[in-house]
């Protein structure tokens, strides 16, 4: 026996204790428990319904607050509620068609392979979208802060905010990338 | 089908477990049948997923645990398997063997999300290992077969796994959803991989 082939029977009898120790705890074979459990890929699905809601109802709702908003003039009011609507709405989209994506990974009858290129796809999409919006977000509160210029208790509310922001979004982006990276290999 | 639901002995008291549940089944079905219900047609659903989760419990928790990095990932992975698994029970047509299709629904389970990777690794792996051996010199075989997995891509993972499982090309094929040749030569490829990294993991550990 080669060394090699040695070694994959080294291996192979490696794998068989690794199942008979796995294979000795008890399963939790009660189904009543995971009748209205959830996958992961079912949170996954129900957070970008989440989301697709969210980004309508915000879109819709943004034109009654600017239009409502106090010593706002209309045109002010009317540019900013469509600024919103249009983010709102672009993000809504995006996560329309994530949503699609997702729930058309079918683990019962697919593939192996097709699963696993669907789920890195869409994974991969997401944060591509993620790192193409957060500059528009950014643009979105520059024009927000121009709008409320004269309003000094608004802009010191978005500087608080944008250096939190920018803090915790330090942190995301390093956690974005290192995921990035690793989907990438 | 390729396992029967149990037979109560002839001579045998029916006070055993399983047989407990089968008069409890019969007595349900009779009253299902008088009243028109059909809520208990999930009842032999039940007890078959009870006894292919038994029969099956060592290869679904060798995957999840392969595709695992932490304790509470693997107890994800293998509620997730349970969950797709039972959901899938009522679909099943029997067009591949049962072990074929658990290992495809087991598998299809824990691509079908992508893991985090948790920021204890060092720590959360030791206490995986620990999960199925105490014995230093098992942990010890346990983390260097871990460690050459998790080393392989996702679906070079599933297709090892079967391998070593002594599945046949066309049960591997079957599962991954990649024709014959492919998975052949994709097998070829990952041994030549897998016996590099385990000269390299044996000749770190008799370094240390």
């Amino acid at each position: 026996m080669t060394p090699d082939n040695n070694n994959l029977e080294n291996i192979k009898r490696a794998w068989k204790n690794m199942g008979e120790n796995l294979g000795m705890q008890m399963p939790d074979d009660n189904s009543h428990n995971l009748q209205h459990k959830k996958t992961a890929l079912d949170r996954l699905r129900n957070y970008y319904r989440r989301f697709l809601i969210f980004g309508i109802m915000f879109a819709m709702s943004s034109f009654f607050i600017f239009s409502n908003w106090p010593h706002l003039s209309k045109e002010k009011g009317f540019w900013l509620a469509v600024i919103y609507s249009a983010y709102f709405l672009i993000n809504g989209c995006l996560d329309w068609w994530l949503w699609r994506g997702i729930s058309s990974i079918d683990p019962l009858t697919m593939g192996a392979a097709q699963v696993s290129e669907k789920a890195l796809f869409y994974r991969k999409r997401h944060l591509q979208m993620i790192a193409c919006m957060l500059p528009v977000a950014i643009g979105v509160i520059c024009f927000t802060a121009y709008m409320f210029s004269a309003e000094k208790y608004i802009i010191a509310g978005i500087i608080t905010g944008a250096i939190f922001g920018l803090i915790v979004g330090a942190n995301q982006l390093r956690k974005f990338m290192a995921n990035y990276r690793r989907l990438s290999e | 089908m390729d396992f029967d639901l149990p037979i109560l002995p002839v001579g045998q008291s029916s006070f055993s477990g399983i047989g407990i549940r089968l008069w409890f089944f019969r007595i349900m079905r009779s009253v299902a049948v008088w009243t028109g219900n059909n809520a208990t047609d999930s009842i032999p659903l039940d007890l078959e997923f009870r006894q292919l989760i038994r029969r099956h419990n060592s290869t679904i928790s060798q995957i999840c645990f392969s595709y695992a990095c932490s304790v509470a990932d693997y107890d994800d992975l293998r509620q997730d398997a349970l969950i797709n698994i039972w959901r899938g029970m009522k679909k099943f047509r029997h067009e591949s063997s049962r072990l074929t299709w658990i290992y495809r629904v087991t598998v299809n389970s824990c691509l079908s999300t992508i893991r985090k990777q948790s920021r204890h690794q060092y720590e959360s792996l030791e206490e995986l290992y620990g999960l199925i051996a105490e014995d230093d010199g098992e942990k010890e075989s346990i983390e260097t077969l871990h460690t050459i997995i998790s080393g392989l891509g996702l679906q070079e993972r599933a297709i090892i796994m079967m391998w070593l499982d002594e599945m046949s090309y066309e049960e591997i094929s079957d599962v991954m959803g990649l024709n014959r040749n492919t998975i052949a030569t994709k097998i070829r490829r990952i041994k030549e991989k897998i016996t590099k990294q385990y000269k390299e993991e044996i000749y770190d550990t008799r370094q240390q």
